[in-house]
């Protein structure tokens, strides 16, 4: 695999479960470094489920995936995993996602330093004392981004992370992105439905549904924007 | 102990030592509870205790009550392992296994019990304070207190895996090894509590702690803590009721004692989390 590569797919399909059609037909990718990488497609079209493959959370039915070895990534999903009731903090939600260096009952200067940084980048500092319960959508979706950032990730992986957010803050985001990639070559792969932020800030986009429609420079894409989208 | 005073029978080796098994014991479930109830698992807890009831039975029917520890636990790690893999493997559900596993275990434990002389079926079942060996006082410290270490270490981890598993999947955490560590400390603690604090009643000492902090706490941090507290006196309180009503007509067993101080004081955090959220 090309050093450049983060993630490599070849031809690979998905289901959910045997006999039904598969949620993605024959895609094939590679994730490069430092690239921002936009999924679109309608709601359905398959594109969460090749999140979850590329972070093996599902298993490809047929075809292969090599990743580069020892691979961080930071992952925030599209309906939270978490559960808004449990007993936890903002702050100890975003150490989850530092680095696990040793087995100790305490977080090491540097996790809690990653950690205070990524919330510093989302601006909920102020809310780390905070149970998750207590927040609003939008500010959990900022811990939860805030989890995803706290390891220092070489790829993030972020699916719809701007559904729950303001305009406002939806574009500080996507400038934020803009940042990680430039000035710390973190490659991004984000499922939105936003052609804007496709426009302006991605690389190269991928078009998705169930098989791969095109993947490339959005220049190269000749197809509507609109048929592949669903305005909220 | 009917000719002793109420002090006698206080300060009694019998009773220290059940104390400090129960109290360890109590704390390590607590502490595993919360994990369990959490990850809404807790009912393996039931399904281990009558599991243990049967291991303990069949240890005392060859002969080896004495050594029940050294039978138990194996028997019961490997059971929950069994339950875990069956309840991955199948579209079913966990329940389902451990109410397949925990029936049939308190059935050969109940055959079991009647063939061996001398042997409490109840007492087995509802935890009594005699029976605590200075051997079995030794072999529950320790493994108490490796059961509170290991999950000291690896409370960072721990926490990652209950709060959110798929998170720690897609970061490549081995979320199903803390899976089965936490399946196997859980059975070690079971098959600890059993003797003082009954087989039937071990699955309240892994609920009843967690519900109590759950309300109260805002963080994981405090959750654990609070709900060792709980354990510690809700222990405390049900062995001392225990402990007194052994020179009346009635001694009360410390297993059901100990349940019923738990409810009052669940009950109770209730209503001081209701009153906080209302104010």
């Amino acid at each position: 695999m090309n050093s450049d590569v983060l993630i490599s797919i070849r031809d690979v399909s998905m289901n959910y479960g045997t006999g039904r059609q598969d949620a993605i037909e024959h895609v094939s990718v590679d994730i490069k470094k430092g690239e921002i990488l936009a999924l679109v497609g309608s709601n359905g079209s398959g594109k969460s489920t090749l999140m979850k493959g590329m972070l093996k959370l599902m298993p490809f039915t047929c075809g292969e995936m090599e990743r580069k070895s020892g691979l961080r990534i930071g992952y925030m999903a599209q309906m939270h995993t978490a559960v808004r009731d449990f007993p936890a903090t903002a702050r100890e939600v975003v150490l989850s996602g530092t680095r696990q260096a040793r087995f100790s009952p305490f977080y090491t200067k540097q996790q809690k330093a990653d950690a205070e940084e990524a919330m510093r980048l989302m601006e909920i500092n102020d809310l780390a004392a905070q149970h998750i319960g207590n927040l609003s959508g939008g500010q959990l979706q900022r811990v939860l981004l805030a989890r995803a950032l706290a390891g220092k990730p070489e790829l993030l992986v972020l699916d719809e992370p701007c559904s729950a957010l303001d305009p406002g803050t939806t574009h500080a985001l996507m400038e934020l992105f803009t940042r990680l990639r430039d000035e710390q070559g973190v490659s991004i792969v984000i499922s939105t439905h936003d052609w804007h932020f496709v426009r302006h800030h991605a690389d190269r986009v991928l078009v998705l549904n169930h098989r791969l429609e095109y993947v490339g420079e959005i220049s190269g894409w000749n197809g509507r924007e609109d048929e592949h989208t669903c305005h909220h | 102990m009917p000719s002793l005073s109420l002090w006698d029978i206080l300060v009694h080796p019998i009773t220290l030592r059940a104390y400090t098994v129960g109290a360890l014991v109590s704390l390590c479930l607590a502490v595993m509870g919360v994990i369990l109830v959490l990850k809404r698992y807790a009912m393996i807890g039931h399904g281990l205790g009558e599991i243990g009831f049967a291991s303990t039975a069949l240890a005392a029917l060859i002969g080896l009550y004495e050594y029940s520890l050294a039978v138990s636990i194996p028997l019961v790690c490997l059971s929950s392992l069994l339950i875990m893999y069956f309840d991955r493997k199948s579209s079913m559900g966990g329940d389902v296994f451990i109410g397949i596993f925990a029936t049939t275990a308190l059935a050969a434990g109940v055959i079991a019990g009647r063939f061996t002389d001398g042997y409490s079926i109840e007492s087995s079942l509802f935890g009594s304070i005699y029976g605590v060996s200075n051997a079995y006082l030794i072999g529950v410290i320790a493994l108490s207190a490796a059961i509170l270490i290991v999950f000291t270490l690896l409370y960072t981890r721990l926490f990652s895996v209950t709060f959110d598993e798929t998170y720690a999947r897609a970061e490549d955490m081995k979320a199903d090894s803390y899976q089965f560590i936490i399946s196997l400390l859980t059975s070690v603690a079971v098959v600890l509590g059993m003797r003082v604090l009954g087989a039937m009643m071990i699955s309240s000492f892994i609920i009843f702690p967690a519900l109590t902090a759950r309300r109260l706490s805002r963080s994981f941090k405090g959750m654990i803590a609070m709900a060792a507290l709980a354990a510690f006196v809700s222990f405390t309180v049900g062995m001392l009721l225990s402990v007194l009503s052994q020179t009346t007509a009635r001694p009360l067993p410390v297993g059901a004692c100990v349940v019923l101080v738990s409810l009052v004081l669940m009950l109770l955090s209730m209503g001081v989390a209701s009153l906080r959220s209302k104010k």
